[in-house]
């Protein structure tokens, strides 16, 4: 019974209640039929890559800028299996599961690459690290820019990879999918930010040279961190597009990359629950300012992350951290 | 591939390399002095190409006088950026850390997307030039099988006045001592009397205004400008600048000459061998794969000690 209540008081702490209350609001408003299925797709790819980012960027603090290279790997990836492979698409048809069963195969595949090329490019610190992932993302870009085309010059103008009727699936599906990823990819933040890798991170992050020292495996825990990254981004890149109905290089866009970066930085950096405040923030934000001032939203939103920079560089979770609230300071109890 | 086409190709690559290796000499000031990784570069420059485009339509004026009004804005907007961006974060800084470099690396970021999305907003997204003015008396010369548009020329003249000036500056003025001192070591120059503060201002100042000018040579060279011309120059002048080693001016025009000779070379050899519609995007690949290479192999550039 101890285990029994143990687990109790762990899940009756703010973040993984937040989870919990993220994750069941989703499913109450899909159940009542609250807001179209596209909106909570979306909603829910934005919280799911900023959740994959903060895994490698909010925990070690190595910014990556390039992580849209792991979402387009995905999405195209995805894309070309079920366009060419007939058992991926059959096996996507068949629902939620099934586009999960697919997209994993995109996933590991954008894994693999984020392992080869973390190995390399994690030995870089600082500016060097994040410059590489955009050298990384411009040299995917253009290989993909300048051969998708020519595997199928009918069908992939422009690399353009539109999937036809008989590739794509029902808004139901997908949106089963995006909340499994999302669910995942929260599940996973929280269980490496309680163990001891997840410890061995955010070593990295205060100090890594000191971390070294202590005896932390500071490169096979970024390479592992930058890997589970790469992984969910390109597992939630590839649900995205398939809700999309295609995927183009606008795929491999910096914007993307500015989705992730202004969710953690808003939310607050290398927190469980930063990625869920910012992406609901975002999410908010984004339509709100989409709707009243379309074309000026992106201004408008550089100008607020550029504020929360220099004025509260911790983001919101970070200011709640720094009260107290009814004798419990909120430090103690916001991962 | 012919002889002609290897001689067009490596023409038109140094042309472009001229230009290049420019339009990174302010990005590797600030950079290498304040270490801020200006993020925002490709579209700094296309606020210099806007205000001469802007300043040519609008007013009619010359762009050899506009190009005098963008420097002058340049010093003003790098005040700005300075007491309103930067200051705050490296300001005080003796030592940058980790972090507060992430810190100058995410505002340069924010103020890029807001910069880009300006553009879009306020200017659109329709090609923007000088229409049919050019330098001399023709707009075209032709060498041989070579035909170089005037205007490239000028770009090239102006680049390389741009560097030389620049080197200049930093090797020979009391100015350009303090800043390499600062570079050095700002705790050390503090010491002696220099203010790291004014230093870094300056900088800012002065990296701001050249690449702004530079984006008159963006102009040029490119004929026409959109709001995404920067998505290009900014990655690129990365490279450059990673290739030169950081707050190297001659080392990042060195840069831009290579980066645009191989460019011009695989772009002209890709389209022999595989298929001329995929040359470019490859080409470009190949450059952002030297700059991975770089970074690994050779973090302190080509010329570094």
């Amino acid at each position: 019974m101890s285990s029994f209540s143990e687990l109790k008081a762990r899940l009756l702490k703010p973040t993984p209640l937040l989870i919990i209350l993220l994750i069941a609001a989703v499913a109450v408003a899909r159940l009542l039929n609250l807001t179209t299925l596209d909106t909570m797709t979306i909603f829910m790819y934005f919280i799911a890559i900023a959740a994959s980012l903060n895994l490698i960027m909010g925990f070690t603090g190595y910014v990556s800028f390039g992580h849209c290279v792991f979402l387009g790997i995905g999405a195209y990836i995805y894309a070309l299996m079920v366009y060419y492979v007939p058992w991926a698409n059959a096996l996507q048809k068949t629902g939620g599961l099934g586009i999960i069963a697919v997209a994993l195969i995109a996933a590991v595949i954008a894994a693999l690459v984020a392992a080869a090329v973390g190995l390399a490019v994690l030995r870089l610190r600082g500016a060097f690290f994040a410059i590489a992932t955009i050298g990384l993302d411009f040299a995917v870009l253009y290989i993909v820019m300048g051969t998708v085309p020519f595997i199928n010059p009918e069908q992939f103008y422009g690399a353009q990879v539109i999937l036809p009727s008989r590739c794509l699936v029902s808004k139901t599906s997908t949106f089963t999918a995006m909340f499994i990823t999302m669910a995942l990819v929260l599940a996973t933040n929280y269980l490496v930010r309680k163990s001891r890798f997840g410890m061995g991170l955010v070593a990295i992050n205060e100090d890594e040279d000191a971390a070294e020292v202590m005896g932390v495996p500071t490169a096979k825990y970024k390479t592992l961190a930058f890997t589970l990254s790469a992984f969910f981004t390109a597992l939630a890149g590839a649900v995205f597009y398939l809700n999309g109905g295609g995927v183009s290089p606008e795929a491999f866009d910096l914007a993307h990359t500015v989705d992730m970066i202004v969710m953690i930085v808003i939310g607050g950096l290398g927190t469980v629950s930063g990625p869920i405040v910012g992406g609901i923030v975002y999410y908010w934000l984004y339509d709100t300012l989409l709707v009243h001032y379309p074309g000026v939203n992106l201004i408008i939103l550089g100008i607020i992350v550029g504020l929360i920079i220099l004025f509260a560089p911790e983001g919101v979770v970070g200011i709640l951290r720094r009260y107290e609230f009814k004798g419990v300071k909120l430090r103690e109890v916001l991962e | 591939m012919g002889l002609a086409t290897f001689v067009i190709s490596i023409v038109h690559g140094l042309l472009w390399g001229v230009v290049l290796g420019a339009v990174s000499a302010g990005l590797t000031l600030i950079w290498g002095v304040m270490k801020v990784v200006n993020v925002a570069h490709g579209e700094v420059a296309l606020l210099g190409s806007y205000l001469i485009v802007g300043l040519y339509c609008a007013l009619g004026l010359s762009p050899y006088i506009a190009l005098i009004i963008a420097l002058a804005s340049g010093l003003a907007v790098g005040i700005a950026m300075y007491w309103g961006m930067l200051h705050k974060l490296v300001g005080k800084v003796e030592v940058m850390t980790l972090r507060v470099e992430m810190s100058t690396l995410l505002i340069m970021f924010a103020f890029s997307v807001a910069i880009t999305n300006s553009y879009y907003y306020f200017i659109g997204s329709e090609p923007k030039g000088l229409g049919l003015w050019h330098f001399g008396p023709k707009s075209n010369i032709n060498i041989g099988y070579l035909v170089i548009r005037t205007n490239s020329i000028l770009a090239c003249i102006l680049a390389v006045a741009l560097v030389a000036v620049l080197h200049l500056l930093l090797a020979k003025t009391t100015l350009g001592k303090a800043i390499r001192a600062v570079m050095q070591d700002a705790q050390a120059a503090s010491l002696v009397g220099i203010n790291p503060v004014k230093i870094k201002m300056q900088t800012t100042m002065i990296s701001i205004a050249v690449t702004m000018l530079s984006g008159f040579l963006i102009l040029l060279h490119e004929t026409s400008i959109i709001p995404g011309t920067a998505a290009l120059y900014t990655p690129l002048s990365f490279v450059i600048v990673v290739l030169g080693g950081l707050g190297n001016i001659m080392g990042s025009f060195v840069g831009g000459l290579i980066i645009g000779l191989v460019y011009g070379l695989s772009k002209a050899v890709i389209a022999s061998v595989f298929n001329p519609l995929a040359s470019a995007p490859l080409a470009l690949s190949i450059a952002f794969i030297i700059l991975v290479l770089t970074l690994l192999f050779k973090p302190e550039g080509l010329f570094g000690r």
